[in-house]
């Protein structure tokens, strides 16, 4: 969507246009939904701090700086409306969230060689990948996984980033460069039933599942 | 010139003896910055690092494709209409009436009776918030409408006298069939004979009606509401006065209702028929043809409704 779009819709929105806020939520629901998800690793979550913001988001127009993106005010706003979750019920925290993936199940217990016969075509791949690395997230630091979820998943500068996390943008970067190295081992060593294989010959990783035997002798 | 890597991460001259040595930890430095996009991913230092050392390669690969991994959104669903529906408990969505509102006010910012018979018209949600809607008298003779007619923002379509009034929009209306709700094609009479016909409305505000069953008032009170008009959305245009049976008007239909014309405009149902009509004004088209929410912060700011802060039009009660 153009900015020039976007400011359009916005305008309309914030005099109650109807379709104009319903363009919004089109076009910036699924990117708000996947950053609160890839935080938490909840769809449930996920889908409530998204309506919320949107809510929050669109009552408040006024409020809304029309030199800055749409989008990013409203991840602010996502933002601060999963933080406050997190305060307010513990339960909702990362680390309970971690809960549902199984992290850290059958660790080291199988080896690259052991699961390379388990490669599929590059459709379960995707998901294989998917599924790994939301895992191998929450095993982050909180920092470490918002920086490297805002960067890679959403492509946003290191610049914006630290103004939306109000961070230096040194330590932006420390905690994205630490973050993918965190990441990277912990889908080598293996996520739920997932396995980052590395092989200097290949572009690499490749996610196999880890086959079923070895992961019943964990 | 060679390369070489060193395991220790303690800082070294970068040229020894020809060669150019670089620490693990220089050399991961050097990956992260091609990451972070800070220099290119074939920069010519980079390349040589990585072509000297496979671990570092496959781990260089391994982040890159850590990278094209993580833009693979997960599979969300659309939450859109779950939004939508928790969007009324929101002050400014009082006049969520819809882009087919804001088309007709459009058309009657260049008096395109043609579009009009097109639009479909859905109904309004309840306006939130304005429930207490001031008696007709009271908002017409206090401080509510005055404001209004002297509010600068008040968009003014002067064109629309040309075709506002009489039959034309009440035969284009039952030609094309009525909105949800609208019964004024199947009115006897319809607005041929309103008293409207010589009305010059100058402002087209948006409304919900809310409790509504039928026309606004008896011709003895004109007076008390000089220069309201109500326009139904979706064809029905005018109630049909007096002597005609009154247009049915279903609680929350979508209004236009028009300030500043003459004093015949309010034209009403019988004494049997009618008992009460509220009218919450809940916004105004602006230039652009674009619904300006009344509730919103200009309205809230500049309706400067009556004393209750209300920006209802207002009541009446026989």
């Amino acid at each position: 969507m153009l900015r020039e779009e976007e400011a359009m819709l916005v305008r309309r929105a914030a005099r109650g246009d109807s379709a104009a806020a319903e363009a919004l939520i089109r076009r910036h629901q699924a990117g708000v939904q996947s950053y609160i998800y890839r935080l938490c690793g909840r769809f449930d979550v996920a889908q409530d701090v998204t309506q919320e913001a949107f809510v929050r988001a669109l009552a408040g127009m006024r409020n809304f700086d029309p030199t800055f993106r749409f989008s990013t005010w409203l991840f602010t706003i996502a933002r601060r409306v999963w933080l406050n979750l997190c305060e307010k019920k513990k339960a909702c925290s990362a680390g309970d969230a971690c809960d549902s993936w199984e992290v850290g199940a059958g660790r080291g217990t199988s080896t690259s060689s052991d699961v390379l016969a388990t490669l599929r075509p590059d459709d379960e791949q995707r998901d294989l990948a998917r599924d790994a690395l939301q895992g191998a997230l929450m095993l982050l630091s909180e920092e470490q996984r918002e920086t490297i979820v805002l960067f890679h998943q959403m492509d946003w500068p290191i610049r914006l980033i630290a103004e939306h996390m109000d961070l230096p943008e040194g330590t932006v970067k420390s905690h994205l460069h630490r973050g993918r190295q965190r990441l990277r081992e912990e889908l080598v060593r293996g996520v739920g039933e997932v396995v980052a294989i590395e092989d200097s010959g290949r572009t690499l990783p490749t996610f196999a599942r880890i086959p079923a035997r070895q992961g019943a002798s964990r | 010139m060679t390369l070489r890597l060193r395991d220790d991460g303690a800082p070294t001259p970068r040229r020894d003896t020809g060669a150019e040595a670089i620490s693990r930890a220089e050399a991961r430095a050097l990956m992260h910055a091609a990451l972070d996009g800070e220099i290119p991913h074939d920069a010519p230092l980079l390349r040589r690092v990585l072509r000297s050392d496979a671990s570092l390669r496959a781990e260089y690969q391994a982040l890159r494709s850590i990278d094209q991994a993580l833009k693979i959104p997960p599979r969300t669903p659309d939450i859109t209409e779950r939004v939508l529906a928790a969007l009324p408990e929101v002050p400014s969505r009082h006049a969520w009436i819809g882009p087919a509102v804001g088309g007709l006010a459009a058309s009657i910012a260049v008096g395109a009776i043609g579009t009009l018979v097109l639009l479909g018209l859905r109904p309004a949600p309840v306006s939130h918030g304005l429930e207490g809607g001031a008696p007709i008298a009271l908002a017409s003779s206090a401080s509510t409408i005055e404001p209004m007619l002297a509010a600068p923002w008040v968009q003014e379509f002067p064109e629309q006298a040309a075709w506002y009034p009489g039959g034309a929009v009440t035969t284009a209306a039952a030609s094309s069939g009525s909105a949800p709700g609208s019964d004024a094609a199947a009115s006897p009479g319809g607005v041929s004979e309103s008293p409207a016909r010589s009305v010059t409305p100058s402002r087209v505000f948006v409304a919900d009606a809310s409790g509504v069953d039928g026309a606004a008032a008896r011709p003895t009170d004109r007076g008390a509401m000089p220069s309201f008009q109500v326009a139904r959305a979706g064809g029905v245009v005018h109630n049909p006065g007096p002597s005609r049976t009154p247009v049915a008007m279903a609680a929350n239909d979508p209004m236009l209702g028009m300030l500043g014309g003459t004093g015949a405009n309010i034209a009403s149902g019988t004494t049997q028929r009618r008992d009460s009509v509220r009218f919450v004004v809940t916004g105004w088209y602006d230039s652009e043809g674009l619904l300006v929410p009344m509730s919103g912060r200009e309205g809230g700011r500049r309706a400067q409704g009556a004393a209750t802060g209300s920006r209802a039009i207002g009541e009446t009660r026989r």
